[in-house]
């Protein structure tokens, strides 16, 4: 049977073949000897957490990617904001100002630390917080302003520092999509007071689970370490701070340190791949490839798909559906409409480029898009069947 | 210098882990999730309960629970707990309140629990410590009077069972811990363990389907270690057993210590810690007897000392009228030695010589 699209019953959707196999679409495998010679490691030391030798020898790596003072990795990302931010509650005020803009978790992940957002309303054209917004919004209470670097762009990085000197917040920057971008030609990770970066298996270093905090305060990355650890302090197991246990153990510290060691060459594929699509762009009538900012040497690990046409929700949703059911991984955060945020870009689908991984399926992916967007009103009037499949 | 330590260090084939690693992640593309609701299934099996969430770690365990029972106010609790029992707590927005626990059981108790209940307590979380337990009917009784939630922190208790059967049946659930030093090790790792439906359903949505949500689940990879070391389970179950007789009888000779026996109203235990009280008036002191057989390369620990209630973070839900006599008394004259797979039973033969070296010295002097 053929995979190729000629009639919107051979969408997968409508009952036809999946373009892609769910096997083409799997997580890169971990090399099963590097983790071999890891796993050994671990047992002849006998340590599988607790601030292991991995987990030391993963920071100090990081600490040289970003050419930052201290790294420190955390079970994950979301909790790696949230001690973070956690570290800077005070007696003086629980506000943190947030983006309108923001990932799914933000509220939760600042209610967690204990903390009371503050919405602030982005630059539309950009989707970033000015600083005009930032001193609007920032009063005495306010302990911490938390901001997001985009998939294909990042924040006023320049604003906010100038921002944070000026008004002594610290800011502290979202980055888990920007593992390896550049502003000025500086790699990410030392801006701002502090960064917080992923090592999931979804993001562009694939490690298996985990997150890490970049930052040059001394102060803060003692904080950290303290938090992360119940608030023990060195080898001490007891201890009078407040803490959690937010430790990346020896298995994903060793999974990241594999992900790391190729991270560079798959950044260049995937660029590799993104320049593809983008010059697609000139194919299509109802929507388009978003390139990311050049200046700022995305991963490219997630390419946005952007509707032209008004279409709202609905058609983002209906595109969201019929690209899943071609078995093409698409990022979770884009697919949900937020009542109380909004999400630049507004009406787009994220794909995940790593599931897509070589310029065959590349360009399979490319004639697809150019199929949906031939019978892009036939297929948004198709309501039934696609219901139908999705159901 | 042989180097003996407390934890169980129950390590899986490293080959094996290798593997089952490849497996999990492979599993995982083809289901997301999906090798990870296999171990639950397999976890749900061996603790005879209904429903099991897998996540990290285990005091993310009782964050996830309380955060999905939804409570606000006060929540009665042992101070003779560890750390993470009381920082769960205050991080899901509610207030500890410390009680006090048995001499004996060295857990709370229905008079223990009684004494703390105010209008403003929404639940008691007991702490089944050493492998035992802390439920009784009478407790059940009195929260269901006062209209509390019952749940369990039993990070030590994995596999113990009663006559009655699981404890993982006991209230409304049971978080367990799957850290590196336990008898199931996932490296890092724990889980909610419960028979009533609809909570396991709001625990599961905050888990796996809210976005909203903190990401606590458990790794494909962390998975993979814990269903290979669940198959060990009974093995490493089994050892322990041993070598918990073993310190029985080597140390009955001793006159100024005891071993902690497990309660009798246990059919089965995971004996996963060797917990040793120093009497009072013995002469003994704790920290000299750490030092000691520190020397020796036998790392024995104090459990838990200090008391929670005696740490800077701590000391704003407590007061001058709170009486936690026997959590104090214990924070003094507990320490936990080596046990689990590293530890054979000629180890434990020369560590208890060395207590008993260690008695004989003191009673010379």
């Amino acid at each position: 049977m053929t995979q190729e699209k000629r009639t919107l019953s051979d969408l997968a959707i409508n009952g036809g073949v999946s373009l892609f196999s769910r096997e083409k679409t799997e997580n890169s495998a971990v090399d099963s000897e590097k983790l071999s010679f890891f796993v050994n490691k671990i047992y002849e030391r006998g340590i599988f957490t607790n601030d292991g030798p991995i987990v030391r020898d993963l920071e100090s790596k990081l600490e040289k990617v970003h050419g930052c003072r201290f790294c420190i990795v955390t079970s994950n990302a979301s909790i790696a904001l949230v001690l973070t931010l956690s570290a800077f509650k005070s007696c003086k005020g629980d506000e943190v100002i947030i983006p309108e803009i923001y990932y799914a978790s933000f509220l939760d992940i600042v209610q967690w630390a204990g903390l009371k957002p503050i919405i602030a309303k982005c630059c539309p054209s950009r989707g970033v917080i000015e600083t005009s917004e930032l001193n609007r919004l920032t009063t005495s209470k306010t302990v911490a302003v938390l901001a997001i670097n985009h998939a294909t762009h990042l924040c006023a990085l320049d604003d906010l520092e100038s921002y944070s000197d000026a008004a002594g917040i610290p800011v502290i920057l979202d980055s888990v999509r920007a593992f390896g971008m550049t502003h000025n030609s500086r790699v990410l990770g030392t801006f701002a007071t502090a960064e917080v970066f992923s090592l999931s298996s979804e993001k562009v270093v694939q490690g298996a689970q985990g997150g890490y905090v970049s930052t040059n305060s001394e102060k803060l990355y003692f904080q950290l370490k303290s938090l992360r650890n119940f608030g023990f302090e060195g080898l001490h197991r007891h201890s009078d701070n407040f803490g959690l246990n937010a430790k990346l153990n020896e298995f994903h510290a060793a999974r990241a340190l594999i992900g790391l060691d190729r991270v560079q060459s798959q950044i260049n594929h995937y660029q590799a791949l993104t320049v593809l699509f983008i010059k697609s762009n000139c194919h299509f009538n109802h929507m388009r490839f978003l390139a990311p900012d050049i200046h700022i040497n995305s991963p490219c690990d997630h390419v946005f798909l952007i509707l032209k046409t008004p279409g709202g929700t609905d058609a983002q949703s209906k595109l969201a559906r019929v690209l899943t059911s071609e078995n093409i991984k698409l990022g979770k955060h884009y697919l949900k409409h937020y009542p109380s945020g909004c999400y630049w870009p507004e009406y787009s689908v994220n794909i995940s480029v790593k599931h897509i991984n070589d310029e065959e399926s590349a360009l399979k992916l490319i004639k697809l898009v150019q199929f949906i967007d031939k019978n892009f009103e036939q297929i948004l009037l198709n309501k039934t069947s696609a219901t139908k499949s999705i159901s | 210098m042989k180097q003996y330590h407390v934890g169980q260090l129950n390590f899986p084939d490293p080959k094996e882990v290798v593997a089952e690693i490849g497996l999990a992640e492979r599993n995982n593309n083809d289901e997301p999730y999906g090798y990870t609701h296999e171990f639950e299934q397999e976890l749900s099996t061996r603790l005879r309960v209904k429903n099991v969430i897998a996540v990290g770690n285990g005091t993310y365990a009782l964050m996830i629970a309380l955060k999905a029972l939804n409570l606000k106010g006060e929540i009665i609790v042992p101070s003779f707990t560890f750390v993470a029992t009381i920082q769960a707590i205050i991080w899901s927005g509610l207030k500890p309140v410390f009680c006090d626990v048995e001499h004996e059981s060295h857990m709370i108790s229905t008079n223990t629990v009684r004494a703390k209940i105010t209008q403003n307590t929404v639940a008691v979380m007991g702490v089944h410590l050493w492998g035992s337990h802390c439920y009784n009917d009478d407790l059940a009784s009195l929260c269901e009077k006062h209209n509390l939630t019952l749940l369990f922190d039993a990070a030590h208790a994995f596999g113990s069972e009663t006559h009655e059967g699981s404890i993982a049946q006991y209230g409304q659930m049971a978080c367990y811990s799957f850290h590196a030093t336990k008898i199931l090790n996932a490296a890092e790792g724990g889980c909610i363990a419960t028979n009533n439906d609809a909570f396991a359903e709001r625990v599961k949505n905050l888990v796996y389907d809210n976005d909203d949500f903190l990401n606590v689940r458990m790794s494909p990879m962390q998975s993979a270690i814990g269903r290979l070391s669940l198959r060990e389970y009974s093995n490493n179950a089994a050892h322990n057993k041993a070598s918990y007789f073993r310190y029985i009888n080597k140390l009955c000779e001793c006159r100024s210590l005891s071993v902690v026996e497990c309660s009798t109203t246990l059919k089965e235990s995971n004996y996963q810690y060797l917990v040793i009280e120093i009497k009072l008036n013995s002469g003994f002191n704790k920290l000299d007897l750490m030092k000691y057989m520190r020397k020796k390369g036998i790392l024995i620990r104090d459990y838990f000392s200090p008391p929670i209630h005696k740490l800077n973070f701590a000391e704003k839900y407590i007061s001058a009228e709170d009486d936690l006599s026997n959590t104090d008394n214990l924070s003094q004259c507990l320490v936990q030695f080596p046990i689990g797979q590293k530890i054979r039973l000629d180890d434990i033969d020369w560590i208890c010589d060395q207590v008993l070296s260690f008695e004989k010295s003191l009673l010379t002097y």
